[in-house]
C-alpha cells in the first residue's frame, strides 16, 4: 500500500513550473469546449482528432492537453443542447431537456452558468475520488499477471453487450470485426504474420489511432455532408452568464447525488457519460422533492446532468490507469495515446510513472478551473459557434482528421487505412452499428489475445490457472454476472413468481 | 577551311581539357567532404531508447563538420522501415543511420525485412549486455544455482524475453545451449514487460539487456546473477560475468552507425573518424553511461565484423530449428 502515500499528489507537481504545461492545459480546454459546442462534434471525435497532436509533446503535456480537451469537450456539449437543443456530445442528451426549456423562455445565460457551475463541482468531485480510489486498485499492480490482464481484457470485451444502442446483434457483430482487425500484424507470441500481405507497413498491426480518427472524424463528417440543409437552427443571444450565488448554493445537494451518481457510472466501463447524464437526470426527477418541475426548464434539471457527465470523466480514468479499461470511447482514445507515449496503462502505471500519473490527478483539476473560467467568460461567444456555417467546418475538419492520421508515424499508409475506416464507419453508423463498438474490440482483442496465451505458457496449458488466482477468479465471476445476470434475473423472477401463483 | 577544321578540334580540345579541369577541380573541392546538410535516420521513434542515447551524436557531429545534422527518425514495424530507408538512401555520405540486432533479427518478423549487405558499417558506439536477473527474492544466489536447478527440472524454469525472435528472445535460446538446460520461453510485448513479469514473481528468470533490469537491481528489488560483457561492469562490481563462471557467452544488443553501400571511399574514412573521434568526447561517454548503456568503440571493419556474426548466429540458429516458430507453442 505504498501508493497510499502523500508523494502521489505531489510528485508531479514540479512539472507545472513549466509554463508550457499551462499552455497545453488552457488550449486544451478551450479547444475541447469549442468542439464540444459544436453540434455533431462529440468529445470522443476530438480526442480522437487531437491525440495525433500530442505525440511530439512530452508525455505530462501531451496528458494535460489531452485531459484539457476530454474535461472541456465534455461539458462544451451542454452549450449546444442548451441553446438549440442539439446536444454538442451524446453526454449532453439529458441538458438539453431543461436547457432548452430555459433557453426558450429567454433563460439562456442562467442555464450555461449553472451547467458550467455543476459541471465544475461533478468534474472537481470526480478528480478526488479518482486521486483517491486509484492508486488503491493500483496497489495490487504487481500481483497482475497475464492470467489476470486477460481476464479483465475479456470483462471489457463484455462491455461490448452494453454500450451498443438499441440493437445487441449488431453491437456484437461491430465488436468482431474489431477482434478481427485487431489480428492484422506479426504476433508476438509465435511470431506468425497474420494478415500482413507482404505489407512491412502492416507488421505491427493497424494502428488504432487513424482507424478511430477514420470511424469518429471522417465518418460523422460524411453523416454530415448527407444531412447537409435538414437542420434549422436558432440562435438567441446570450445574457447573464453568471447566476447569483443562492440559486447555486441551493442546489448543493443535487451537486452531491449527481457528482456521485456521475463517478460511479463513469467508473462501470461502458457506461460513460452520456448514460450518467440520462440516470442522474432521472434520478432527480424521480427523487427529489422538487422533481416534479423538471422539464419545464428549472435549473436543477440542467445542474443534474452536467454534474453527472462531467463527473463520470474522472469515474472513467479510474479503470484506465489501474486496470488498463478503457470504459468509453473518450477514454479508449486516451488509451491510444498512452500506448503511443510508450505507457503500458494498468497497475504498473503506478509503479513505474508516478510522477506522471501524479501530474494526471493535477492537470485533471486545473482542467477543471480552467473549464470554469472560460466557460463563464466565454459562453456568449461559444454560443455563437451554432451558427458557424458547414461550408467551413466540415473541410477544416475533414483536413484536420487527415493530419491527424498522418502526423501519427508520418506514414502516408495511414492516412489510407483513416480513409477506408472513415468510410466503413460510415457505413456502420448507416446501417446502425456501433463504432464504439469496434473500436472495444480492436483496442482490447490484441491484449486479451496475447495474455491469455501468455498465461497458457505461464500455467503450461491448465486452464484452472483463471479459476485458482483469486483476482483473475473475481474478474471471472463479473464477466460472467455482467453477461448472464439479465437472464439470471429473469429466470429466478419467473421461478419465484410461478411459486407464488403454485 | 582547313583552319577553321583546325579552329573547330582545338576549340572542342580545350572545351575538353576545361571539363577535366573541372572535373578535376570537383575532385579536389569534394575533399572538403561534407559539403551539405546532413541526415540521421534513427529507425525509431523520437524520445525512445536509441534516439535518446543517439541524438547528442548527431549534435557532436553538426559541431565536427559545421553543418547541420538533421535527425530523421523513420520509425515503425519494428525498425524495419527505417533500416530500408538508409539502404535506399543517397549513396553521397550525407545521410547514414543507426542499426541494432533488431535490424538483423527483423527476418524473423518480417516479410521484406532490411538486408545488412546493402548497408557498409561505420562504427559501433555501445552495447547493452544482455544479463542473467531474477527476482531478489528467490532462491538462486549465482548462475550455477541457477543452471543446477534448471537441469534437475527441465522444462519448468519460465524466462521472458521481448517476442518471439526479438533479441532477448535470441540471448536466451543461446544461453540455453551454452548452459545445456531446458527452459520455457515467455514472451512479452516491449521492453520493459519481462523485467516487470520478474519483478511480480510471474517469470522466474529473464536475460533482458542492462538498461532494462538496472534500476531494479539497484533498488535490490531483482537479482542480476551474471552479464554479458568481457569485463565486469563498474556499476555492478559483484556481479560476474558469464565468462568467468564458465558460460561462453557474451551477447547483448549493440548500436552503431551504418551508410547505404556505394559511398566513396574516402567519405567513409571521414566519418569513420568523426565517430572515433565523438566516442573519445568524455561528455558522450557519460551520456551513454548514465543511460545505462556500455560505450564500446568498434572501428567500421570490426563493426562490420561483429554485425556478420550475429547474422550467422542467427543463422545457424534457425538451421538447428531453435526459432521453429511452431516448435516454440
Amino acid at each position: 500500500m505504498e501508493f497510499l502515500s502523500l508523494e502521489l499528489y505531489t510528485a508531479g507537481l514540479h512539472f507545472f513550473t513549466n509554463p508550457l504545461v499551462w499552455l497545453a492545459l488552457f488550449t486544451g480546454t478551450f479547444i475541447g469546449i469549442v468542439f464540444g459546442a459544436l453540434p455533431g462534434l462529440t468529445a470522443t471525435m476530438t480526442l480522437a482528432v487531437f491525440v495525433p497532436f500530442s505525440f511530439g509533446m512530452d508525455m505530462v503535456i501531451a496528458f494535460a492537453f489531452l485531459l484539457g480537451l476530454y474535461k472541456g469537450a465534455v461539458y462544451g456539449g451542454s452549450i449546444a443542447a442548451i441553446i438549440a437543443n442539439i446536444p454538442g456530445t451524446p453526454s449532453a442528451i439529458a441538458t438539453g431537456l431543461d436547457g432548452y426549456a430555459m433557453c426558450r423562455q429567454g433563460n439562456a445565460g442562467k442555464a450555461i452558468g449553472i451547467a458550467t457551475i455543476a459541471s465544475a463541482i461533478g468534474g472537481l468531485f470526480s478528480v478526488f475520488i479518482l486521486a483517491i480510489f486509484a492508486p488503491v486498485v493500483a496497489s495490487f499492480a504487481l500481483r497482475f499477471s497475464a492470467q489476470e490482464f486477460a481476464t479483465i481484457a475479456l470483462f471489457g470485451i463484455s462491455i461490448i453487450a452494453f454500450i451498443s444502442p438499441g440493437n445487441l446483434v449488431k453491437g456484437l457483430i461491430a465488436g468482431v470485426l474489431g477482434l478481427m482487425i485487431g489480428v492484422v500484424g506479426v504476433d508476438t507470441i509465435s511470431a506468425h504474420q497474420r494478415f500482413v500481405f507482404g505489407q512491412t507497413e502492416l507488421v505491427e498491426g493497424i494502428d488504432i489511432i487513424p482507424v478511430m480518427i477514420g470511424v469518429y472524424g471522417l465518418a460523422e463528417m460524411f453523416t454530415q455532408i448527407m444531412e447537409k440543409g435538414v437542420k434549422e437552427r436558432i440562435v438567441q443571444r446570450v445574457t447573464d452568464i453568471v447566476p447569483d450565488i443562492s440559486e447555486i448554493l441551493r442546489l448543493w445537494a443535487t451537486y452531491i447525488r449527481c457528482s456521485i451518481i456521475g463517478v460511479f457510472v463513469g467508473a462501470i466501463p461502458g457506461a460513460g457519460g452520456s448514460i450518467a447524464g440520462i440516470v442522474a437526470y432521472g434520478q432527480e426527477k424521480r427523487f427529489s422533492s422538487s422533481g416534479t418541475k423538471m422539464g419545464t426548464g428549472c435549473l436543477q434539471g440542467v445542474a443534474a446532468p452536467e454534474a453527472a457527465n462531467n463527473a463520470s470523466t474522472g469515474g472513467a480514468l479510474i479503470p484506465l490507469l489501474t486496470l488498463g479499461i478503457p470504459g468509453d470511447p473518450m477514454t479508449a482514445v486516451l488509451m491510444a495515446a498512452l500506448i503511443i507515449q510508450g505507457l503500458r496503462p494498468g497497475p504498473m502505471l503506478f509503479e513505474e510513472q508516478m510522477p506522471f500519473v501524479s501530474s494526471i490527478f493535477i492537470s485533471a483539476s486545473l482542467a477543471v478551473l480552467f473549464m470554469l473560467l472560460i466557460g463563464l467568460v466565454g459562453a456568449k461567444y461559444f454560443a455563437r459557434l451554432i451558427s458557424l456555417p458547414e461550408e467551413y467546418l466540415i473541410p477544416a475538419i475533414l483536413l484536420l482528421c487527415l493530419i491527424g492520421a498522418y502526423g501519427t508515424r508520418n506514414w502516408l499508409f495511414d492516412v489510407l487505412i483513416l480513409v477506408i475506416f472513415g468510410v466503413i464507419g460510415f457505413i456502420l453508423r448507416r446501417c446502425g452499428f456501433s463504432p464504439a463498438c469496434l473500436c472495444l474490440g480492436l483496442i482490447l482483442g490484441p491484449i486479451f489475445e496475447s495474455d491469455l496465451r501468455r498465461a497458457m505458457i505461464l500455467s503450461g496449458g491448465d486452464w484452472s490457472t483463471f479459476i485458482t488466482r483469486p483476482i483473475s477468479f473475481t474478474v471471472l465471476m463479473a464477466t460472467f454476472l455482467v453477461l448472464f445476470g439479465p437472464f439470471l434475473k429473469k429466470i429466478i423472477k419467473k421461478i419465484f413468481l410461478s411459486g407464488k401463483q403454485g | 577551311m582547313r583552319n577553321k577544321k583546325l579552329l573547330l578540334v582545338s576549340t572542342i580540345g580545350l572545351l575538353c581539357l576545361l571539363l577535366l579541369f573541372a572535373g578535376m577541380n570537383n575532385a579536389v573541392t569534394a575533399e572538403e567532404f561534407p559539403e551539405d546538410d546532413m541526415t540521421m535516420i534513427i529507425p525509431w521513434p523520437s524520445g525512445g531508447f536509441t534516439d535518446v542515447a543517439v541524438r547528442p551524436f548527431a549534435h557532436w557531429f553538426e559541431d565536427y563538420f559545421g553543418e547541420n545534422v538533421v535527425i530523421d527518425n523513420i520509425e515503425g514495424a519494428g525498425g524495419v522501415i527505417g533500416s530500408q530507408a538508409i539502404e535506399d538512401a543517397d549513396p553521397d555520405g550525407h545521410t547514414f543511420g543507426t542499426t541494432s540486432i533488431s535490424t538483423v533479427t527483423a527476418r524473423l518478423t518480417a516479410p521484406d525485412p532490411p538486408d545488412m549487405d546493402k548497408v557498409d558499417a561505420l562504427g559501433q558506439i555501445f552495447t547493452s549486455p544482455a544479463t542473467l536477473t531474477v527476482n531478489a527474492d528467490s532462491e538462486w544466489e549465482t548462475i550455477d544455482e541457477f543452471v543446477e536447478f534448471a537441469r534437475e527440472n527441465p522444462g519448468t524454469v519460465t524466462v521472458a524475453n521481448t517476442g518471439v525472435g526479438a533479441s532477448v528472445h535470441i540471448f536466451a535460446l543461446a544461453f540455453e545451449e551454452i548452459a545445456d538446460i531446458d527452459v520455457v520461453h515467455v514472451p512479452y510485448d516491449g521492453s520493459e514487460q519481462p523485467t516487470v513479469a520478474v519483478l511480480g514473481g510471474h517469470v522466474d528468470a529473464t536475460l533482458n539487456i542492462l538498461p532494462d533490469v538496472a534500476d531494479h537491481v539497484r533498488t535490490g528489488d531483482l537479482r542480476m546473477l551474471a552479464i554479458g560483457t568481457h569485463e565486469r561492469h563498474d556499476d555492478f562490481p559483484d556481479v560476474p560475468t558469464f565468462l568467468e563462471e564458465d558460460y561462453d557467452f557474451t551477447m547483448g544488443n549493440y548500436t552503431g552507425f551504418v551508410i547505404p553501400t556505394g559511398v566513396e571511399e574516402y567519405r567513409l574514412d571521414i566519418l569513420e573518424e568523426a565517430i572515433a573521434k565523438a566516442m573519445e568526447d568524455e561528455e558522450l561517454i557519460k551520456h551513454l553511461e548514465d543511460a545505462g548503456y556500455v560505450p564500446e568503440y568498434l572501428n567500421a571493419e570490426e563493426f562490420s565484423e561483429a554485425i556478420d556474426q550475429t547474422v550467422e548466429s542467427i543463422d545457424e540458429m534457425i538451421e538447428e530449428g531453435l526459432l521453429d516458430i511452431e516448435a516454440e507453442e
